[in-house]
């Protein structure tokens, strides 16, 4: 019999030899780029990790993210390390084909050129999510092919240094927001998002809390603040003045202040968070009637609400508490239940949809609200911080109360300018770091990078729950519950700077891919 | 001038008419066969001598003279010895086999309530090990031959009437005439690449009786799960649950721990639901089969249709099946033989949820107690304490049907142009066509709902070529004997699945559960997929037998298939064995012949492959998803397709290959009233295919396979036969085999061990490692319970938010710096600290059958049973959480307390129980048993009428009683190949009771 009877191929699914090769495949190569970010624990880690590990929030299922009594084996961990690696192999994957590459069938060059931006910018990305919740990893760039499955953790350093070339590499290569925005494709990598991660990589790199890490260096505080110079100079981004709740709304998606998002719609194929495109952090955000749906399992803190100042129209834009909840999540004709299992008073109401918009979608994991990454608002503040850190307090201060002007929404009598200077300003960026991003995951890596956690948690503790009762006229008085502060005495530094690496990772390289210490 | 004879021939041993004889006159090809009342007549000259023969019995001589009535008893010849049985590609005598191979009669099914032919392997083979996975209706079965060859799929190649399948499900038991297991690799080589997990070889019944005969089969029976899951009633569940709450608040100083908040429609303290109870009921099975057959060897044709239908336990779960078979075979000259087999099967199922953890009966043992099946509205109830779903509403709601279609169809021509040579030339198809359809209403039980209903359909079409192209030649000289057979074959394998979904069908009725029925176009979800594979070989075989003492056995073949790289496509299986008739050499004639009556050793060796891997991995192919998440993104609020290549290639891949080494020893004691026969094996699997987790920095979607691993499978089989007499009316046999394999992985080719298991919540609880057993248990050892607050302080838990009540877990000695020597306990439990902490391959496994006769009645009863292996109680999980608000166990009642001081169960604290909860030999039981699985006690008429020859009622007793300490609810566990012995909440046996009648007209 001949060979060439056995030349039969693998039908009904394209191969990699033949991908990659026309503007339409490079099109799918880089969405598939940001796919990652969909994934639903991938989501849920960043409420997890970034809310409840803090005094901002509590989770109702699992006490060991508040107590610091996690282990290696937590999935959320390998769901994180697994699929930031997933998107730096498909980054890498289009990188390897697509950039430098002479493609007969790509008609449009400069396709060629942003897709390859787009791959380098969500490769920073995932690697800054890992460098910040692992500290160094190993440092892949290629497509691995089997012979060199034996790497390292490269230092934290290093992962820095590759993610700041990426990220230079694509703001090169990205066009700005509004060219999307004029061809229907807002969502993807721009200018100022490259430019905001930048922001956010150089202070990560010359904040205290990390000054015995490798990576550690002051000098990272002026580039810091040259990269936010040149996003404010691109001139396409302004603080959204409108209703400060409404900025997470599903109507103010993508708007002035929006820098980077990860998209969610509602699908008419999926009816869930699980395949694909529901933000699973709505639903975990809800508080809990007693069903199924919404599931309540994070709330927001006590000590979170006392933290505004009074008046700050923030607080009640940011922080929902359980009788208005159950007041306000009705239909006509129904009448309010009860928040169950309520642990703090409070729930997360920049997460939020109404009972009306729950009921067209027949499922809260099907949320289609998009998850905030990097507002303006947060890089002003990162640039005061900046301009704190290298002698220039004024603009720290004009910076801040740029914020503070946007909150207290014309109300002369509140959020009064900042006018402090020393350690008493460097307090009041922090506090309003706290206060303006809240809910939105920034506080735990906020608390490590200012050296404030052991601090916050576990020496000053927090007050977790309030007492709620109607006033009778429609309002709610809102005390202190009595119940003692808690402290989260399991936290130990310097092993709390870093999230173990995933036991799974450490098990399948036989060691050679080393746990982080204390774990 | 003619005489017309006429007779009967029976048996010595029974006195039973035998149909199909052969009867010949001497020197002549006149003959006829007996009829089914084993009565035969012929015309003959005076004086012929008519010879006698049937397979089994000993050929008799009779000169006729001038009688008109000539009737015949025929003895056995080497009781069971001298059948021919089929060995692939050809046939052999029994007796003359060198390999190991075990035969077992379809007689042994014939009238139990069993659907899948494979079950009557069960006990019956030694070496053969059968594992139903499920109770469920129409659930598979795990086969193994000779122990877990690989990691991989282990499942044994079935070749029925030539036709290559790897399922026999479909087809109707009744139809089988004979089952043989080709065992080791100096048997299983002549079927190359596909013969390392051993080979069913199955042979569909023929016509042999001269006058047209009908058999009817008829059964009906009813069944109930043998075995209910032991759980807490509301007032007891509702205590565990608060009591669990007070002492973690107590423990902790939190107020998150309080008492459950009672809520409706789940209040009523006073009331119980038995969730398991609502979801199982008394199922029904019945059984109706028809076989019409006529012929003898030159000429035969049979017909036969069968129905089944078993309504399982679980509510609204059934599988039905039609089957129809047309056997024919032609002599269409001296020189010409033809002949055709065709099956046809039809299977329809209503399906329930079997998998794992979100199994119906799964979750029936995991729901709370309080809350009710339907609301005081009379709709269905939704528990508020969970997000478990209602069982009993989702098997009334949810339509999940599937059918399918299955034709087998054999078809030959053989040519015989000089004496004994034989060309044959044979074309097969394998077909089927299946469908299923699962339809999801919308449905608002208040905690539970879902807001748009969901209609699916799948089609799939598989399409089996094979053509096989044989030469044997049988020459015999002096006392020399030899065959030789050689052959090609081809083959191509075409598969094809398509579906669709659609969201918002108008309404719930049947007539518009079709895709168009909706409108709502934009919900519109469609798949198609395919795969075609290819493969042909060369195959050769020469027998060669001296003076009826000494034997041999090589064969060879050589595969070449598509599913491998270019450079990895071919692969050679060569196989040789050996046997040796001592009995018939003279220097053994000191002992009587009728003391021992056969003595034979037999050896061998072979090698083969196994192919049964995913095809095509050493491509890398474009993925638009992977089982989390799609790869297309949302810009502007519209979804656009995503893709990238994120499965690892594989371009070095390969078949992996097993070398087996056999010895055996065949005996027969008091002319065959004692048999034995005994193997030992020593089987080892190299280039084991392992899918090496690759660490998950490279990003890829699952792991690729590596030609890496080596695993050794070792033991002995022994099978012992008695049957005798008392009296003259009293006859019994009794048949006794028994297996013990041990299985190890002698090297995992560098490749870091393999975790697999995964018991949810748990985390993965297999092994595999260098060393140790195919998927052993691994884990922390329970050291007893801390009794006091202070002996956790000096504890290596020290550092644990525990207390008294939690388990104590065991700080192992462990060699950390792998340099051999073994380091002291290090006072911290980690994952250093876990061990072997069980086994899943039994000891022994075996099966006991008894056989009784007196006059008229029968009685059968059949035996089955392991010991040994241990059983990872993974279920366990959820009936002992109890902050999960799941069902709870009535065992945890024995729980700790300061005053009953427990060592074996933690106590109730809802902040300390996961830590109790994770993988350790608190899971672990002794998973032996023994089990009735069948008996049967039968009464036959005969002659009743002059229209009906026979009639045989019986009774049937199925899954009777089962002899362990197992704590689930069925220690017959299943599995996949690394995960054998998980209890997932395994479905119990259904306890079956049937009767039936066979008529024989």
């Amino acid at each position: 019999c001949d060979e060439e009877y056995l030349d039969t191929v693998k039908i009904g699914e394209q191969t990699s030899g033949s991908f990659y090769s026309n503007d339409a495949e490079l099109i799918k190569a880089a969405n598939a780029c940001y796919a990652p970010m969909w994934e639903y624990h991938y989501n849920w880690g960043r409420t997890s990790f970034g809310n409840s590990t803090t005094d901002d929030a509590v989770d109702r299922e699992d006490l060991k993210m508040r107590e610091y009594t996690f282990d290696a084996t937590a999935f959320l961990f390998t769901y994180n390390y697994r699929y930031n690696y997933r998107g730096i192999l498909i980054a890498n994957q289009l990188l390897a084909n697509v950039e430098g590459q002479d493609i007969p069938g790509v008609v449009d060059k400069s396709l060629q050129a942003r897709v390859v931006g787009e791959a380098k910018y969500m490769r920073a990305y995932y690697y800054y999510d890992l460098v910040k919740n692992f500290g160094g990893v190993p440092l892949i760039t290629e497509p691995l092919l089997g012979d060199d499955l034996n790497q390292t953790r490269a230092s934290a350093k290093e992962v820095y240094a590759q993610i700041e070339s990426d990220l230079k590499a694509a703001v090169e290569a990205l066009p700005l927001k509004t060219v999307y925005e004029a061809n229907d494709e807002v969502g993807r990598a721009t200018k100022g998002a490259a430019l905001g991660m930048l922001v956010n990589v150089c202070v990560s790199q010359a904040s205290p809390g990390y000054s015995s890490e490798d990576f550690y260096n002051e000098d990272k505080w002026g580039e810091a603040k040259t990269y936010a110079q040149q996003l404010f100079a691109l001139g396409i981004y302004d603080l959204y003045q409108g209703d400060y709740h409404d900025l997470f709304s599903e109507a103010e998606e993508n708007n002035e202040e929006s820098i980077f998002e990860v998209q969610f719609y509602d699908s008419p194929l999926d009816d869930g968070a699980f395949t694909n495109n529901g933000n699973f952090t709505t639903f975990l955000n809800m508080p809990w009637l007693g069903a199924a749906d919404p599931y309540g399992r994070y709330q927001a803190t006590y000590d979170l609400y006392l933290a505004f100042e009074n008046g700050d129209p923030r607080r009640d834009a940011s922080l929902i508490n359980s009788l208005q909840y159950a007041d306000q999540w009705i239909l006509p004709g129904e009448t309010p239940g009860t928040v169950a299992e309520d642990l703090t008073g409070f729930s997360n109401y920049k997460h939020y949809l109404s009972k009306e918009r729950y009921k067209s979608l027949g499922n809260f994991r099907n949320s289609p609200v998009n998850e905030r990454i990097i507002r303006l608002s947060d890089i002003y503040l990162l640039y005061a911080e900046a301009c704190y850190h290298t002698g220039d307090e004024a603009n720290a201060r004009t910076y801040l109360n740029l914020v503070r002007a946007r909150a207290r929404q014309g109300n002369a009598g509140v959020l009064p300018d900042v006018t402090a200077s020393g350690t008493a300003l460097l307090d009041a960026i922090y506090h309003e770091r706290r206060v303006e991003l809240c809910g939105e995951g920034h506080r735990f890596h906020d608390l490590v990078r200012t050296g404030r956690l052991e601090q916050k948690l576990k020496i000053d503790g927090y007050k977790v729950k309030a007492s709620l009762v109607r006033d009778g006229s429609g309002g709610y008085i809102i005390t202190d519950s009595g119940e003692p502060k808690f402290f989260a005495t399991s936290l130990s530094m310097p092993k709390n700077i870093f999230f173990p690496i995933p036991q799974s990772e450490v098990d399948n390289t036989g060691g050679l891919v080393e746990q982080n210490p204390g774990y | 001038q003619d005489l017309l004879v006429k007779g009967v021939v029976t048996g010595a041993e029974d006195g039973l008419t035998i149909p199909g004889v052969s009867v010949v006159v001497k020197g002549t090809t006149n003959g006829t066969t007996t009829d089914f009342d084993g009565k035969y007549q012929i015309s003959v000259k005076k004086d012929a001598v008519l010879v006698f023969s049937y397979i089994g019995m000993k050929t008799f001589e009779m000169a006729v003279g001038s009688q008109t009535v000539v009737n015949v008893t025929l003895k056995n010849d080497n009781f069971a010895m001298d059948e021919v049985v089929v060995v692939g590609y050809g046939v052999q005598k029994k007796s003359d086999i060198t390999g190991s191979v075990a035969s077992v009669s379809s007689d042994v099914l014939k009238d139990q309530p069993v659907s899948n032919a494979a079950t009557l392997l069960q006990g019956r083979a030694a070496g053969v090990m059968v594992t139903q996975t499920s109770g469920a209706p129409g659930a598979g079965l795990s086969v193994r031959v000779r122990g877990t060859g690989t990691v991989n799929n282990s499942s044994p190649l079935y070749v029925v009437d030539g036709i290559l399948l790897d399922d026999i499900s479909h087809l109707n038991p009744s139809d089988f005439k004979s089952v043989e297991v080709l065992k080791d690799a100096s048997a299983t080589a002549i079927y190359g690449s596909r013969g390392a997990n051993g080979v069913i070889l199955i042979t569909s019944k023929t016509g042999n009786t001269k006058d047209v005969a009908v058999q009817v089969e008829l059964m009906t029976g009813v069944q109930k799960a043998w075995n209910e899951p032991d759980l807490m009633n509301t007032q007891d569940w509702l205590n565990t649950y608060n009591t669990s709450q007070a002492n973690a608040a107590a423990f902790t100083g939190s107020t998150a721990y309080k008492p459950l908040v009672l809520q409706a429609p789940s209040d009523n303290t006073n009331k119980t639901t038995d969730w398991f109870d609502e979801v199982t009921r008394v199922g029904k099975i019945y059984k109706t089969n028809v076989i019409v057959s006529k012929g003898d060897s030159n000429n035969n044709t049979l017909f036969s249709a069968g129905y089944f239908k078993n309504e399982g336990i679980v509510l609204n779960s059934a599988y039905e099946r039609f089957n129809a078979r047309l056997n024919n075979n032609y002599t269409i000259s001296p020189k010409w033989k033809a002949g055709i087999n065709l099956s046809l099967s039809h299977t329809s199922t209503d399906r329930v949820t079997t998998s794992a953890i979100s199994g119906i009966l799964t979750l029936a043992q995991r729901v709370d107690p309080i809350t009710p099946v339907r609301q005081e509205s009379g709709e269905y109830a939704s528990t508020p304490y969970s997000d478990l779903a209602n069982p009993v509403a989702q098997l009334n709601r949810d339509v999940r049907e599937g059918s399918a279609l299955l034709v087998l169809a054999n078809s030959y021509l053989q040519f015989e142009p000089i004496k004994n040579l034989f060309i044959k030339t044979a074309v097969s198809l394998n077909l089927s066509r299946s469908k299923s359809k699962t339809y999801l209403p919308s449905y608002d039980y208040g905690n539970e709902l879902r807001v748009t209903n969901n209609l699916s359909k799948q089609t799939s079409e598989f399409n089996g070529y094979l053509s096989e192209n044989t030469i044997t030649y049988n020459m015999d000289f002096n006392e020399h004997s030899i065959s030789v057979l050689a052959g090609f074959t081809a083959e191509k394998n075409i598969s094809e699945y398509i579906g669709a979904s659609r969201n918002n069908i108008p309404n719930d009725n049947d007539e518009l559960q079709y895709i168009s029925a909706s409108t709502d176009l934009e919900s519109t979800n469609a798949w198609n997929s395919g795969q075609e594979t290819r493969m042909y070989s060369y195959l050769g075989r020469v027998n060669y037998n001296y003076a009826d003492k000494y034997f041999l056995t090589a064969s060879f073949r050589r595969d070449g298939s598509s599913v491998f790289g270019p450079d990895k496509r071919f692969g050679n299986f060569p196989s040789m064995s050996l046997g040796w008739k001592l009995r018939n050499e003279s220097f053994m004639d000191f002992i009587p012949e009728d003391i021992v009556n056969r003595i034979k050793v037999r050896a061998g060796w072979g090698r083969v492959g196994n192919a049964k891997i995913a095809p095509y991995s050493f491509a890398s192919t474009v993925q638009s998803k992977d089982s989390r998440v799609e790869y297309s993104y949302v810009f502007s609020d519209k979804e656009q397709a995503g893709a990238a290549p994120v499965k690892m290639a594989n371009t070095k891949v390969q078949w992996e290959t097993v070398e087996s080494t056999n010895v055996g020893l065949d005996l027969a004691l008091l002319s065959d009233k004692i048999t034995l026969s005994a193997d030992y094996f020593k089987k080892k699997t190299k280039d084991m295919l392992v899918r090496v987790p690759i660490p998950q920095y490279a990003g890829y979607d699952g792991s690729p396979f590596v030609n890496a691993g080596t695993v050794e499978n070792k033991g002995f089989e022994i099978d012992l036969g008695y049957r005798g007499k008392i009296g003259n009316d009293l006859k019994f046999s009794v048949n006794v085999n028994a297996s013990h394999i041990d299985n190890e992985v002698t090297s995992l080719g560098g490749g870091v061990p393999i975790w697999s298991g995964s018991v949810s919540l748990v985390g993965s609880v297999t092994r595999t490692a260098e060393g140790y057993p195919i998927g052993a248990f691994y884990g922390y050892q329970v050291d007893g319970v801390f009794q006091t607050d202070a002996e956790v302080a000096t504890s290596a838990q020290s550092g644990e938010p525990i207390g008294a009540g939690d388990f104590r877990f065991k700080d192992q000695w462990t060699d950390k710096n792998d340099d051999g020597v073994m380091e002291a306990p290090d006072g911290v439990i980690n994952g250093d600290d876990r061990v072997q902490i069980g086994d899943p391959n039994p000891d022994l496994f075996y099966g006991l059958n008894i056989d009784l006769n007196y006059k008229n009645f029968d009685l059968s009863m059949f035996f089955q049973g392991v010991s040994g292996n241990e059983i990872f109680n993974g279920f366990k999980y959820y009936n002992y959480a109890d902050i999960k608000r799941f069902a709870l166990s009535n065992d945890y009642k024995n729980h700790w307390t300061p005053q009953n001081g427990s060592n074996s169960m933690f106590g109730l604290n809802a902040s300390t129980v996961e830590r109790n909860l994770r993988a350790s030999d608190f899971y672990v039981e002794d998973g032996s048993y023994f089990r009735m699985k069948n008996i049967q006690v039968g009464y036959t008429f005969k002659d009743l009428t002059p229209w009906m020859s026979n009639l045989r009622v019986y009774f049937s007793g199925q899954n009777v009683f089962t002899i362990t300490g197992y704590s689930g609810l069925d220690p017959e566990i299943g599995g996949g190949t690394l995960t054998q012995g998980i209890d997932y909440g395994t479905y119990p046996q259904a306890r079956i009771f049937s009767i039936g009648a066979n008529l024989t007209f």
